[in-house]
């Protein structure tokens, strides 16, 4: 009796699904293709002072407190600049510079110069921050954001303690550029750093450190611009 | 002599049989024509329009006060059935980086004759391509929302207006192709 009443349940399962697969059907579609665009900067060239064999004369500037626009010449060609971009994904355009001081001493002044140039096909962006490492990139001293940034007492710039004995060896101070717009086939930004060596920089030895800027996208600017520097 | 006999009863029952079979008849008939409906539901292709005409529209927490055009929305009808009416759109989105957001509007209409139900929306996975050639699922590098629901029911002849918003996450990567669909099941409103 029981093999019976389960039959009929099945049937009349069977039944109401066939009932509602029966039923009218139609399907309206929505289709999606979403393609991103990309970010993509550069510098386009390395300018610098003082290249290494080029016999021009030093420029000095007065410390205590580090003053970058009283350089001045001085009457002898010591130490030396050297500065490279090194194009990371082979695009043709640098987007790390490495600088290079050699037989400098504390009071020498140089400076280098570049432009920020976006792809043509890139989506706008702004300036973001400043990244300052150590020439093997193992150490990060500075992220530096928009804003006045003062970390060497009564100076100007910022101070970088290349060999960690806990002085600072060079200050460094940027053209103030950062939060800049740029847009794809836009005008180049300029960008200038100076360079200044301190009293606590090691004798004999090659001072090096690389740099590039960070860019973002000019949407997520505002809600990424934190103020003040990490380092 | 029996014989006779015989014959002749046999002779007069097949004659009474043939007298009720003669008797007179009439018949009445019931004809009966049964039209169904249709159950039909469309896009309407006079309803197409993007929320990005100009400045690019932003989600929440992005803004773009200079008001760039950078990416591009378009919608358009990819399909259509054999009476012509759209059923599929393709919704496409050019250039769009994270914060983008832009939506599809559009009409569905009951063209049918009987009430039309929403009884299913699938919204399949996010599908990358990315440009190395890769593929796999990003269902994190958008943000899909839509206005249809379940158990939205369109009277014959009426058109409601929807929208299907998309917005680009910071997990979309750079110079990729994203793919997704919605598809939605319309069903007889009386049926469970």
């Amino acid at each position: 009796m029981r093999l019976i009443y389960l039959l009929a349940a099945v049937v009349l399962a069977l039944a109401a699904a066939a009932t509602a697969y029966a039923a009218w059907t139609q399907q309206l579609i929505i289709k999606s293709q979403v393609a991103t665009g990309k970010l993509d900067a550069g510098f386009t060239s390395v300018e610098y002072d003082d290249r290494c064999g080029s016999n021009t004369v030093d420029y000095n500037v007065p410390l205590n407190p580090v003053n970058f626009y009283q350089a001045s010449p001085v009457d002898r060609d010591v130490g030396c600049t050297d500065a490279s971009g090194v194009d990371l994904d082979g695009d043709g355009y640098y987007e790390e510079i490495l600088v290079t001081l050699s037989n400098v001493y504390p009071g020498y002044y140089t400076s280098l110069r570049s432009y920020v140039l976006l792809d043509g096909e890139s989506i706008p962006a702004r300036q973001w921050r400043l990244v300052i490492e150590s020439a093997d990139g193992s150490k990060v001293y500075y992220r530096v954001y928009e804003s006045n940034v003062t970390l060497i007492e009564d100076g100007d710039g910022l101070g970088l303690d290349l060999d960690g004995d806990g002085d600072y060896d060079v200050a460094v101070h940027w053209s103030d550029n950062l939060g800049g717009l740029l847009q794809p086939n836009g005008p180049a930004a300029r960008f200038e750093l100076k360079i200044a060596v301190l009293e606590g920089a090691p004798e004999g030895s090659t001072l090096q450190f690389r740099f590039h800027l960070e860019l973002i996208q000019w949407n997520a600017y505002e809600a990424n611009a934190p103020q003040g520097s990490s380092g | 002599m029996k014989a006779v006999y015989t014959l002749a009863i046999a002779a007069i029952l097949l004659a009474i049989v043939g007298a009720a079979y003669a008797a007179w008849t009439e018949q009445l008939t019931i004809k009966a024509t049964v039209n169904t409906g249709e159950l039909d539901v469309a896009f309407d292709e006079n309803s197409l329009s993007v929320t990005d005409n100009g400045a690019d529209p932003q989600a929440a927490g992005y803004n773009n006060n200079e008001g760039f055009d950078v990416a591009s929305a378009s919608l358009q009808v990819t399909d259509s059935d054999d009476e012509g009416d759209a059923i599929e759109l393709t919704f496409t989105i050019d250039n769009a980086y994270p914060g983008y957001s832009a939506c599809a509007q559009f009409n569905i209409v009951n063209i049918g004759t009987i009430p039309a139900e929403i009884t299913k929306i699938d919204l399949s996975d996010v599908q990358a391509a990315y440009p190395d050639g890769s593929t796999g699922t990003a269902n994190d590098a958008l943000s899909i929302s839509y206005t249809m629901n379940v158990g939205d029911t369109l009277e014959s002849g009426e058109s409601k207006s929807y929208q299907v918003c998309v917005e680009v996450t910071e997990q979309a990567t750079e110079m990729t192709s994203y793919s997704f669909s919605i598809t939605i099941e319309f069903t007889q409103w009386n049926a469970q």
